[in-house]
């Protein structure tokens, strides 16, 4: 990503933000709208800085091409598609079992090319056990922390 | 004192009170390496089992549990970028570019050594410092605590002085944020967007997990790596540690420790606050501050003898004065009260035997604390052989449940994929993650002691200047932020003129 299009985009999350929160901001009043507010007005300002310095960068051709590495973008959108999946479907299977689902589903669809298909389903599947067992035996048999419930367990 | 001390050594040596301290400081590192189990948590819930030994055993349990859990967060705060406590946020800083360099090894040991240090130098000030210390730690009020978290605040400037803009304005995200839940003036509902449970708040340390944990997940799992990091075991890594911070770390080391346990005492303000002030500190005093963020052992020993430093300055208050400096310090002040224990400074005449062998245990823990921690680094270290995308799917489950066990709410763990997603995002962008999460940490203690001194004008009818500059110690804290805030720009100035220096010497050569 080149210098002048991270600036923007940083600029504009800060816009976004500010302005967010600024339309929330009505409905409190006193010293607790005071200090969020005058946060709100320096976020602002700090993002309509930052966009102006994005597009100056690319008008007087002072842009610097990003020389990041290569991402492999199909497996972090399905490492968040997994994720979110996982936090939805908690609450209604109960945290093991859907854990079991993520574990192992996610171990075989992220699988890279130095596993064969075989190779791939046991390390998920040793996974899988490996990891429910330390949380069970962790948080819930010694240290009695609660996990999320839903129709099973 | 003294009569006390020969005593106290000898119920050190009891073999049930050796298991204790072992036991307690293996558990608690574990528990501070599990992110969202913090060392609160874990005091906590061993408070119980205390019931079941006498007091002194049960309270040489409690320390080693506290001791281990604040040093066991640098453990996941350099092998896979997750603050295990809070405390440990700014030793990724350093520690997680130092594994990924493949010096993994020389960062979890250095982080061990300095904690046992840190440790050590603030049980030295609760032995022989206590009262003094605690009668100082009263002067504070809110207009102190308010230009004390500004100080911290401040560290921004230094941390992100590449872009110190970015940095900024990440920082006042992060105190955004934590204007979320109820309003601390008026407890009315703020910016819960029309959805109830964020009357709660956000909960620091899910935030925490998803900036730092989540996000790294997600970069992982792009980055085509096999591993988190290569990882060769150096021979001899303890000795080269122990030479090369005794020869180039003494000063910081115990300046960070002295850092450490001074901001220990003061109540609301612990080991996040210390560390991060103790980093700042430590870079700015430093001939080469460049490096600092890009993996060197320095920052790991400020940041972690700083956060281990905070337990004996946490405990002066406690003893002594029965106000606890620390969430952990007031679950031991429950337990000692729950034993029918009144602290004050009686504590250390009618119940001398008790309170001198539970500062002597500080300093046995923290020196047992250096071969447990060494036989957990050992296994802890292989994680780096497991395969990147099983680590990766791992850190997910594990930072899902840490989050949920902290408020028992799911709103939590919503929080560690928002954060991860923001967190992800602002890397690319270049953001800084770590002003963000100092914002959020900071954010609630600068606006309650912003309100305590707005109350205090208006109750002394005088101006809100009149309330902050009304004592030595706050004008103390002004100086010190203003010249943290100018920092970068004298350190820029010092390499100009060293560069044009070193330029004027090539041209006349």
């Amino acid at each position: 990503m080149r210098s002048s299009v991270r600036d923007i985009a940083a600029g504009l999350f800060s816009l976004f933000t500010a302005a967010v929160f600024f339309c929330q901001s009505g409905n409190v009043e006193g010293l607790g709208r005071l200090y969020p507010r005058l946060i709100i007005g320096f976020i602002a300002l700090g993002g309509v800085y930052l966009v102006g310095l994005g597009l100056w960068k690319r008008i007087s051709a002072r842009d610097k091409p990003g020389g990041e590495e290569t991402v492999a973008r199909k497996r972090v959108a399905m490492i968040s598609a997994f994720s979110l999946s996982y936090v939805l479907i908690i609450p209604l299977l109960g945290f093991y079992t859907t854990s079991v689902l993520f574990l192992f589903g996610s171990s075989i669809a992220l699988n890279d090319a130095a596993y064969s298909r075989r190779k791939a389903a046991l390390s998920a599947c040793v996974l899988t056990l490996v990891m429910c067992f330390c949380v069970w035996a962790g948080f819930s048999l010694l240290l009695h922390v609660p996990t999320p419930e839903g129709i099973f367990f | 004192m003294s009569e006390f001390i020969l005593p106290a050594i000898g119920h050190l040596l009891e073999p049930l009170n050796i298991f204790l301290m072992i036991a307690g400081l293996t558990g608690g590192i574990i528990i501070g390496a599990l992110p969202g189990l913090t060392a609160t948590m874990g005091v906590a819930l061993l408070v119980p089992v205390t019931f079941a030994l006498d007091t002194t055993s049960g309270l040489i349990m409690l320390g080693a549990v506290y001791v281990g859990a604040i040093y066991g967060g640098a453990n996941s705060a350099c092998l896979i970028c997750t603050p295990g406590t809070p405390s440990s946020v700014a030793t990724t800083f350093d520690g997680w570019p130092m594994c990924q360099k493949g010096e993994a090894d020389k960062a979890l040991i250095t982080a061990l050594l300095c904690s046992s240090f840190g440790g050590i130098v603030g049980t030295v000030f609760l032995l022989f410092l206590a009262a003094p210390l605690a009668r100082f730690a009263l002067r504070f009020g809110g207009p102190e605590s308010f230009w004390l978290c500004l100080f911290g605040l401040s560290t921004i400037a230094v941390m992100s002085s590449d872009n110190m803009v970015k940095g900024l304005i990440s920082g006042a995200i992060g105190m955004l944020v934590a204007t979320i839940g109820l309003d601390p003036h008026a407890a009315a509902p703020r910016f819960t967007f029309g959805y109830y449970p964020l009357i709660q708040g956000v909960e620091v340390i899910p935030a925490m997990i998803g900036l730092f944990s989540f996000s790294q997940v997600l970069y992982l799992i792009g980055s085509y790596k096999p591993y988190i990091a290569s990882y060769t075991p150096m021979p001899k890594s303890l000795g080269r540690v122990a030479r090369e911070l005794f020869a180039t770390c003494k000063i910081l080391l115990l300046r960070s420790s002295i850092i450490g346990t001074l901001v220990g005492m003061l109540p609301g303000a612990g080991g996040e606050i210390a560390s991060i002030i103790s980093y700042n500190e430590s870079k700015r005093w430093d001939k080469e501050p460049e490096l600092y963020g890009k993996g060197i052992i320095k920052g790991v020993a400020a940041s972690e003898s700083a956060n281990n430093a905070v337990i004996g300055g946490a405990l002066i208050p406690m003893l002594t004065l029965g106000i606890p400096g620390s969430a952990v310090a007031a679950v031991i002040l429950g337990a000692l009260l729950a034993k029918g224990i009144q602290p004050g400074f009686k504590v250390f005449t009618v119940t001398g035997d008790l309170a001198y062998t539970f500062i002597m245990s500080q300093f046995a823990v923290n020196l047992l604390m250096i071969p447990v921690g060494l036989v957990l680094i050992k296994i802890m270290v292989r994680l780096l052989s497991i395969r990147l995308t099983f680590v990766a799917i791992a850190i997910v489950m594990l930072s899902i449940i840490g989050s949920y066990a902290i408020r028992n709410s799911i709103l939590d763990v919503w929080i560690v994929i928002a954060f991860g997603f923001v967190g992800y995002f602002c890397n690319l962008v270049k953001l800084d993650t770590g002003a963000m999460a100092l914002g959020i940490i900071l954010g609630p203690m600068i606006e309650e002691n912003f309100g305590k001194c707005v109350s205090l004008s208006k109750a002394v009818d005088g101006s809100i200047l009149q309330v902050f500059l009304n004592s030595n110690i706050a004008v103390v804290l002004i100086f010190c932020t203003l010249l943290s805030l100018v920092t970068p720009f004298l350190l820029e100035w010092k390499r100009k003129r060293a560069r044009g220096e070193t330029g004027g010497e090539a041209n006349d050569a």
